[in-house]
């Protein structure tokens, strides 16, 4: 008889609560439900919104790259994307960005060409309530967010594995390093992580640190004339691999393929993958322009969903550095979309 | 002063040169070696190549500010079309009638409408490289498929020769045989002197200014692909650099002038192994960039001076052309 009771009194609180629940709006139920309000609310932090890009240069891989995936992102969540190509002139990028400004979008990416050019229009994007990322150089004013490469732990990285290789009397101990533009600062980091590991060591001679201009033909000038003094040179590192290639043919030229150990750091694009399978690299640090493409777009993201004033908090998203030194890795390069 | 006066502009830049690698040669190890001169003469092959070009459209009393980027774009063409499977003679041709189609774009411009040189050719770089990114070329760095072997066997040795040496050496026979004994050659020099006494001459002004900067466009995809084959790849990126001053700097050193009939092979040549001593001497000592720039600077300057000293300043100097 009890259990008769129990059992009526469940079932009534049952259909009552059927009721209530049939009664109430959708969104009130939305409201209770974080699993539906979750999309709701990331489509009103995000959809409708302008993102504006200005990179170095565009009609290289990285700057292709970078802007494909950020564009297919932006695509997906009805985000606006406007591009900018100032074809490596700094004028045009400076002119670009302070247009973009006055068009006040909700994001503002960029790829410094040095730590000053931007700073006082990066400062004026974020009092104009712009959000504004950085990409793979941080300038002399912190901003929303910074994604980007370690630089100085790109050279520590594989000036460590120089010394493994080359080093505590294994061979000759000589190094040659590729500079790109000396006053660059991804290429003034490297030196700077790649010399603090090779100072530690005595068994390491760096014989050349020559700057090639990012130019692989004046890479393979530099390295002809380098091997002919020192033909017992261990290894060459190039502060990007696209420049490094030349030196990779320099050494193939002079009969040393594979006696000299060709070292780059890399944004990884295909061809940077296909040297090291030919064995014309015998080792890239590829830092992976698809996957820091994004990390930028996350950035944006979270940024817009954030609910923080512009300029008020920073964020920093440190790009992952894969070795490549043969075909099993060729998966940590990239081919561009077509 | 009299009897080093005599001496040409090429002797002492040859003399200067030779002085500054047996200073080297005292300094440095192994400096004076056959290997050393081999990866010098390499180094400088392709820059030469440019300077003998460089130097046909000088000696006319012109200049070609665009030839770097006709030699990039024109070599661009054909790595391009060897990666979408062509046949290297089809994908050669190919770069080698863009190439001459630059150059007399810019003959016409510069005869037909008598737009001066320096102007012309300044802003064709810009329609000849902008053309090409947006038609065929979108990314400024094209890669030769691994493949395609032949192109980068002229950048290796024969016999411990560079083949880019012996280019060079090719092309600079060549040229100094159109210059001297052809007729066109001739022409250049007379037409690079006086141009006006040139055409009322009745010669032939249009061929001479079209076969100037055909030339010149020629011999920058001739460099363009040594380009190619020593470093298996095409970076557009080398139009933006200051290489074309370069190639007007070898030129000049050597005893071209901007006033026009002036110089020949011998003047390149000379340049070259200035400009190749000093650039191999730093590489060696490992000197900076910056010190770098100062010494080429400096010693730039002093030549510069000394043949003003020696070939004092006269109405020639006054009526530069470009």
């Amino acid at each position: 008889m009890n259990a008769t009771i129990k059992m009526t009194i469940k079932t009534g609180i049952s259909v009552l609560a059927l009721a209530i629940s049939a009664t109430a709006s959708p969104t009130v139920m939305a409201d209770n439900n974080p699993r539906a309000q979750m999309r709701m609310d990331f489509d009103q932090a995000v959809k409708g919104k302008t993102v504006a890009w200005v990179p170095i240069t565009l009609g290289n891989p990285i700057g292709d790259m970078w802007t494909a995936v950020m564009r297919e992102n932006f695509a997906k969540y009805g985000i606006k994307f406007l591009v900018r190509d100032p074809n490596f002139s700094s004028t045009a990028q400076l002119q670009a960005v302070t247009s973009l400004i006055n068009q006040k979008p909700d994001v503002l990416i960029v790829q410094n060409a040095n730590v000053s050019l931007l700073t006082k229009e990066l400062r004026r994007a974020m009092d104009n309530g712009i959000y504004v990322v950085q990409v793979n150089l941080l300038s002399n004013q912190a901003s929303d967010a910074y994604v980007g490469v370690d630089y100085v732990d790109v050279g520590r990285q594989i000036a460590t594995d120089i010394v493994a290789e080359c080093g505590g009397g294994k061979s000759s101990g000589k190094v040659a390093l590729v500079q790109g533009e000396v006053t660059a600062t991804d290429s003034i980091d490297q030196m700077k992580g790649a010399m603090e590991v090779f100072n530690k060591d005595k068994s390491i001679k760096v014989v050349s640190t020559q700057a090639a201009k990012w130019d692989s033909s004046k890479a393979n000038a530099l390295t002809a004339t380098t091997l002919q003094q020192h033909p017992d040179l261990c290894a060459t590192y190039g502060f990007w691999g696209t420049m490094q290639q030349g030196a990779a043919q320099a050494v193939k030229t002079a009969g040393l393929q594979g006696r000299v150990k060709v070292y780059a750091s890399s944004d990884g694009p295909r061809a940077d993958c296909d040297l090291v399978e030919q064995k014309l690299f015998h080792k890239i640090l590829s830092f992976r322009a698809d996957v820091q493409g994004e990390q930028i777009s996350n950035a944006v993201l979270s940024l817009l969903q954030s609910g923080n004033k512009p300029g008020s908090k920073r964020i920093t998203l440190l790009s992952n550095n894969y070795w490549v030194s043969g075909k099993n890795e060729r998966n940590y390069c990239y081919d561009l979309p077509k | 002063m009299h009897i080093l006066g005599s001496f040409k502009q090429e002797s002492l830049v040859a003399l200067v040169a030779l002085i500054l690698a047996i200073s080297f040669s005292l300094s440095l190890d192994s400096y004076a070696s056959w290997g050393n001169a081999i990866a010098l003469m390499r180094s400088m092959a392709i820059l030469g190549v440019f300077a003998l070009g460089m130097i046909i459209v000088i000696i006319g009393r012109g200049i070609d500010l665009s030839q770097i980027a006709i030699g990039m774009v024109s070599a661009a063409i054909s790595v391009k079309l060897l990666a979408a499977g062509m046949t290297l003679p089809l994908a050669l041709l190919a770069g080698l009638a863009a190439a001459m189609a630059m150059g007399s774009i810019n003959a016409a411009l510069i005869h037909a409408l008598a737009i001066p040189p320096l102007f012309t050719t300044l802003t064709s770089v810009f329609v000849f490289v902008g053309l090409a990114r947006v038609s065929i070329l979108p990314s400024m760095i094209i890669n030769l498929p691994s493949q395609q072997t032949g192109l980068v066997a002229v950048g290796q040795n024969w016999h411990s020769v560079p083949i880019p040496v012996m280019v060079f050496g090719a092309c600079a026979l060549l040229t100094h045989l159109f210059l001297h004994a052809t007729t066109m050659g001739r022409f250049i020099y007379a037409y690079g002197d006086n141009a006006e006494t040139a055409r009322l001459s009745g010669m032939p002004v249009t061929a001479i200014v079209i076969s100037q900067y055909v030339l010149c466009a020629l011999l920058g995809f001739v460099a363009g692909l040594l380009m190619v084959s020593t470093t298996a790849m095409v970076d557009l990126k080398t139009v933006n650099s200051t290489m074309i001053f370069d190639v007007i700097l070898v030129v000049v050193i050597g005893g071209g002038s901007l006033a026009g009939a002036r110089g020949g092979v011998a003047s390149v040549l000379a340049g070259l192994l200035l400009i190749g001593v000093l650039l191999n001497g730093m590489t060696l000592m490992d000197v900076n960039a910056q010190l770098q720039n100062i010494i080429k600077g400096g010693v730039l300057l002093a030549v510069i001076m000394v043949d003003h000293w020696l070939h004092p300043y006269d109405e020639e100097d006054a009526r530069q052309s470009v």
